[in-house]
């Protein structure tokens, strides 16, 4: 917005005394007609044209050119006056890039299993979610928080007995909410950033494991999955009202798709799924690419000569992401990442094959992290000796999706994703540690790890 | 940590028909007022280093496979021509692998070096100049392999 201060009016007619105008404005590049003016109060001018109440006359305008025009009680007298208005910007504050890119400035240590982060500029904190701690798999803590100690956990709804296992998350900056589904929580858990309260969507059984395995927030609806139930739940994501239940049979190619952990994906109008399980339905590790409701199949793309299943978990593709409108894959077990242009997607291209770790890591799986201060994009990259397994070693990789490569390696580092504290300089990052696997009501692991860096 | 002669704009300010407003503003690459990193050495004068990174060893069985990063700072250096690995055993190389700068990948380094006995071999990097000779070695850390 843009503050105008007006001195003095010039009218075709001298006025014979002072007199009282009625100023409105538009801006130049609308009409000119009635509806796009905005009324402003009214101002007293003398003879020579002066403003003299209220003085100074002031009004606050959009960043942009305005007209403006002023009338008196006699229709003839009218003044239009141009206000054009330059707007730049220049540097405020600005940091010298280091080589190292991050650079480490604080750790938060025994923790369980955080995920995702957020910081909230309303609350001035940051939240985020956690796989396993007993204390609730919700939290938040201030930016200058350094002991696991100073981190505020809330429960979840157990509605099953006590139990906590907790199989998906999601946060919902937009509407200021974390969201978790688990074995016993009677559905979707919301946590509320204003209130820390937790309400519950209900959807699925309790009682089964691996039951609610997937909770995902898109543009307008949240996405759940319940395998034991075999179902699909949307949810409108602004009220929280449930839309639809269908089960995975009512689908089509439901039963392979979506059982299971899978990962799923917006792509442009239509939902693509990564088949992650291969215990159910058709025994092929394709992607399949769904219209917004899951009522038609549009295509499958069978991915089956650069797969190869984990035996340890019958696990397929481990990840997907979408990137400046390219749809990735990396298939767990070949540890090959694939490129699908959806302008022709009956193709795909292998673009790169993660190295195993010596021999002793031989599953890999990748999440897409986007700097937030500078847009730079990273793969957090796991290799496993197997999934599920306690056993795992991380590396991120600076990666140019431009030339499909890495550009960087940072060894032994890893976080989910990264959260800018404000318009400070300060990035936060999440990593779970090794197994993210819940003890209910005992105990849980504590190789979880929060990591503060600066740019 | 060196300077890589990037700047980075952390808040910008907003200018009104070219008066300072004292508005400051986040720069984030979703604003439309987003000014992205440039090339300023006035800003941030570039500083040169040799130095010795932390690999990421790949493969240890039949062939030692290892990747790894350096700095800006470094493989801009414009003293350093190229860069060396080499597998050691006794005090003897066993197999070398050169980099020309700029590599394909300017910072980031992937590669194999082959070994015909089991044994603890230590790896290493030498940065070197425009006649090949050594400016810098780096132990990068020792190994057991087997074949």
């Amino acid at each position: 917005m843009a503050t105008i201060t007006l001195t003095s009016l010039t009218f075709n007619a001298v006025p014979s005394g002072n007199q009282l105008v009625h100023l409105k404005w538009r801006l130049t590049s609308d009409p000119d007609i009635p509806g796009s003016y905005t009324d402003i109060p009214d101002a007293t001018v003398n003879t020579s044209g002066t403003i003299i109440s209220p003085s100074p006359y002031t009004f606050t305008v959009p960043d942009d050119s305005i007209t403006l025009v002023a009338t008196n009680d006699c229709s003839t007298n009218e003044f239009s006056k141009d206000f054009p208005i330059s707007i730049t910007y220049k540097i405020d504050t600005y940091t010298c890039e280091q080589d190292s890119v991050f650079t480490p400035i604080a750790t938060i240590t025994g923790l369980s299993s955080p995920r995702f982060l957020y910081y909230d500029d309303v609350t001035g904190r940051v939240y985020g979610v956690d796989g396993d701690n007993v204390n609730g798999p919700f939290f938040w803590y201030l930016p200058t928080a350094t002991l696991s100690s100073q981190i505020n956990y809330t429960q979840s709804i157990i509605a099953g007995g006590g139990q906590k296992y907790y199989y998906a998350s999601d946060l919902d900056p937009q509407y200021r909410r974390s969201y978790v589904t688990g074995r016993d929580t009677g559905g979707m858990n919301v946590y509320d950033w204003d209130t820390d309260a937790v309400t519950v969507v209900p959807f699925g059984s309790d009682g089964a494991n691996f039951n609610r395995q997937f909770v995902k927030v898109f543009t307008n609806v949240i996405l759940c999955t319940d395998t034991v139930a075999a179902t699909l739940t949307i949810i409108d994501r602004a009220t929280l009202s449930v839309i639809s239940t269908t089960a995975f049979s009512a689908i089509p190619s439901g039963t392979s798709s979506l059982y299971g952990s899978p990962t799923i994906e917006q792509v442009g109008s239509e939902i693509w799924v990564a088949r992650n399980n291969s215990s159910a339905g058709v025994q092929s590790p394709n992607i399949f690419c769904y219209n917004d409701t899951f009522t038609t199949l549009i295509r499958t793309i069978n991915v089956s000569a650069d797969s190869a299943v984990v035996a340890s978990a019958n696990v397929y593709c481990k990840a997907a992401w979408v990137y400046n409108g390219i749809y990735y894959v990396l298939d767990a077990g070949s540890s090959k990442l694939m490129r699908i242009d959806p302008a022709t997607p009956t193709t795909y291209t292998v673009v790169h094959t993660f190295n195993n770790r010596g021999n002793q890591y031989n599953y890999t799986a990748a999440a897409l992290v986007v700097d937030p201060i500078s847009g730079d994009t990273f793969l957090n990259t796991t290799y496993y000796v197997a999934l599920g397994n306690s056993s795992s070693r991380s590396v991120v990789f600076k990666w140019d999706f431009a030339n499909d490569r890495p550009t960087y390696i940072y060894p032994d580092t890893s976080f989910l994703n990264l959260t800018r504290i404000g318009i400070s300089n300060q990035l936060h990052g999440a990593s779970p540690g090794n197994a993210v696997w819940n003890i209910p009501n005992t105990g849980w692991d504590t190789d979880g790890v929060i990591t503060k860096y600066t740019r | 940590m060196a300077n890589t002669g990037v700047a980075r704009t952390d808040t910008v300010e907003k200018v009104l028909n070219g008066v300072d407003t004292g508005q400051i503003l986040p720069n984030n690459p979703s604003d439309s007022w987003y000014i992205p990193p440039t090339i300023n050495p006035t800003l941030c004068p570039v500083t040169y280093t040799t130095e010795c990174p932390t690999p990421v060893i790949t493969g240890r069985t039949g062939a030692f496979r290892y990747q790894f990063s350096l700095p800006n700072s470094s493989v801009m250096n414009p003293s350093v021509t190229s860069v060396r690995t080499r597998l050691t055993l006794a005090g003897s190389d066993v197999d070398t692998e050169i980099f020309t700068l700029p590599n394909v990948t300017p910072n980031f380094f992937d590669g194999t070096l082959a070994y015909i006995s089991n044994g603890s071999y230590v790896f290493n990097l030498d940065y070197l100049d425009g006649s090949s000779s050594v400016i810098q070695t780096c132990n990068l850390g020792t190994y057991s392999l087997t074949i």
